[in-house]
């Protein structure tokens, strides 16, 4: 007799790994995937725990500015947003000053088309996202600067 | 007691998912997982099985008395119809 365990049915987001075929067969199939996704990279475009996105099939190429979700060759699944084209892509996430270069295209699994944010769902095209992304990343090395500022008085307070 | 039409069960990796149908976005968030047992009392409830057939399917499967499997089967159920996935 097989090892008896009890009956569980948990309502519970699932790892991104453990779903990922079903994701890809979904995406296959023309289908869009919702999903919360986890860390504070994205921020302060994504809150973890609260905001949400709209993952769609992946189009021939991606453009600059597009939020990918994507594979790294450690196995990790990442969603950071493209900040350079060429014959690979780098990405960075929202909240971070390191870009990963050298992503290939065969790496990337989806594209973000719409995020949810305070129960609005708002489309990548909308303007005042499309303001919000190159404002953020073009103003990243002011946001460095101020970090390293407030970082340092924090440290001279102690 | 039965399942509901628009929901199938799907088997992803080591992981049971109840799969919502019809829908052209997946939401992830909340998605109903089941292990293996909770799989088998799943498929008794699909195919027209009742709390009977259900317990009977748990000691006929694993080595679990028929108090406990009714008791486990009563709390499945109540998960279940607060995840919204059963009908009457």
């Amino acid at each position: 007799m097989n090892k008896y365990k009890i009956p569980a049915a948990q309502s519970r987001f699932a790892a991104l790994d453990e779903l990922m075929p079903l994701i890809r067969e979904q995406l296959e199939q023309g289908r869009k995937v919702r999903f919360s996704p986890q860390g504070v990279s994205m921020l302060p475009m994504l809150r973890q725990g609260v905001d949400s996105v709209v993952l769609s099939p992946l189009p021939e190429r991606l453009e600059k500015y597009d939020l990918p979700l994507y594979r790294r060759a450690d196995g990790r699944y990442i969603l950071h947003r493209v900040v350079k084209v060429g014959d690979t892509y780098t990405c960075m996430g929202d909240n971070q000053f390191v870009p990963e270069p050298g992503l290939e295209h065969r790496q990337m699994i989806a594209l973000v088309t719409s995020f949810c944010r305070d129960g609005r769902e708002i489309p990548v095209t909308a303007p005042g996202y499309r303001l919000y992304c190159r404002f953020w990343h073009y103003s990243r090395s002011l946001r460095r600067f101020w970090r390293r500022g407030v970082n340092f008085l924090r440290r001279c307070l102690r | 007691m039965k399942v509901k039409g628009n929901y199938a069960l799907r088997q992803v990796a080591k992981t049971w998912v109840v799969m919502p149908l019809g829908q052209a976005t997946l939401d992830l968030d909340g998605i109903l997982t089941l292990n293996e047992t909770g799989a088998l009392l799943w498929k008794t409830l699909e195919q027209g099985g009742d709390r009977e057939a259900m317990i009977r399917a748990l000691t006929g499967e694993y080595d679990v008395s028929p108090e406990r499997a009714g008791a486990d089967v009563d709390r499945f159920l109540g998960k279940l119809a607060d995840a919204g996935v059963l009908e009457e």
